[in-house]
């Protein structure tokens, strides 16, 4: 695997692409960096002039209310562009970190990206409907987080968690890596690490899930799917 | 102001079930609970499951005494907080202002005491 490989595989879930999008993706320049685990790649307010796409580990966006409270708005994992938007929107209006493990992504200036999209409106479009993805994955979050009590919350991000990695070939079988802590998981879900720890708990206890040294395993899905709620039509994979 | 505790067992589903509940003279103002292993390197401390006028987001304490402190100082910064009573104004404007006589009656019975 090299570049943007994780990038090509995230839009071939999403959409068709042909060896020659490929082959013009492969081509745009790209500058590598790796972030170590809590470090942000982007802060709110920044006028970013190249786009990220994530090569490896999780990172997050979020925003800080008063008092320095954190609510993490999504998790993005490799191939994800999570600030697309800053190509349309120019300001960032919300920051983007490194979950728990280091995280090496890669800068594709917006020239490249804009120069891209004039010569090939298929790819366009595509790159298009990822950004509507993503606003259909924050109204599922609002949905979880406004709606579903603490367990029922705590499922159903673990199993979109396990959906998005296996969609781009990156959970083998029913197990994934979660470079998460439960920090990350109470600011995503609004619940205290308390009630996480008691959600997780129970999860556990009902032998739907494991979760150990960062690996996620899924021993229940049908029940754990039922006990979420979920249905995986939101995050309109192929 | 009087703050005073009393032990209850929380009908939790975990073993985190030693609980207290928390007074301000004769208000009830919080329920903590004490943490069990399940907590790993937070077993012990105790957390605030529930707050009436407080807000709180399941803060943790190393010792009861803690917890009844920072719920004090809450409920003192509550009670001298200006946006409070212009809030309360506000609402009772927009009850006015409705002509639903109706809605009125609800918003009047829905307001928080003072």
């Amino acid at each position: 695997m090299a570049g943007l490989d994780p990038l090509i595989r995230t839009l071939e879930a999403r959409g068709t692409l042909i060896p020659l999008q490929k082959e013009a993706i492969a081509r745009l320049k790209i500058v590598e960096r790796e972030y170590r685990p809590g470090e942000d790649l982007i802060k709110e307010g920044d006028y970013p002039r190249s786009s990220i796409a994530i090569l490896k580990g999780t990172v997050f966006r979020y925003r800080i209310v008063g008092e320095g409270r954190r609510q993490i708005t999504a998790f993005h994992i490799p191939g994800d562009l999570p600030d697309l938007q800053a190509l349309f929107l120019k300001r960032m209006d919300h920051s983007l970190a490194a979950a728990s493990e280091s995280v090496i992504a890669a800068h594709i200036p917006h020239d490249s990206i804009t120069q891209l999209l004039d010569t090939d409106p298929l790819l366009a479009q595509l790159l298009w409907r990822l950004t509507l993805i993503d606003a259909a994955v924050f109204r599922e979050w609002i949905v979880n987080i406004g709606r579903r009590d603490a367990v029922r919350r705590t499922a159903h991000i673990l199993c979109e968690l396990m959906f998005r990695m296996r969609a781009v070939g990156l959970a083998e079988q029913d197990s994934c890596k979660l470079a998460i802590t439960q920090t990350h998981l109470s600011d995503a879900l609004g619940l205290s690490l308390v009630h996480v720890n008691r959600s997780l708990k129970e999860l556990r206890e009902k032998k739907l899930i494991s979760l150990r040294q960062g690996l996620l395993t899924i021993h229940g899905w049908k029940a754990l799917v039922e006990i979420a709620d979920f249905d995986p039509a939101y995050l309109h994979l192929k | 102001m009087k703050i005073s505790l009393k032990p209850v067992t929380l009908g939790l589903d975990t073993d985190d079930t030693d609980g207290r509940l928390v007074f301000l003279d004769d208000r009830l103002v919080a329920v903590l609970s004490r943490l069990t292993e399940l907590h790993g390197p937070m077993a012990g401390l105790w957390c605030i499951e529930a707050g009436f006028g407080i807000d709180h987001r399941g803060e943790t304490f190393a010792s009861l005494d803690a917890a009844v402190t920072w719920i004090e100082q809450r409920s003192e910064e509550r009670d001298h907080d200006p946006g409070k009573d212009r809030s309360n104004e506000d609402r009772s404007n927009e009850v006015r202002s409705s002509e639903d006589k109706g809605n009125e009656d609800h918003g009047n019975q829905g307001r928080e005491p003072n």
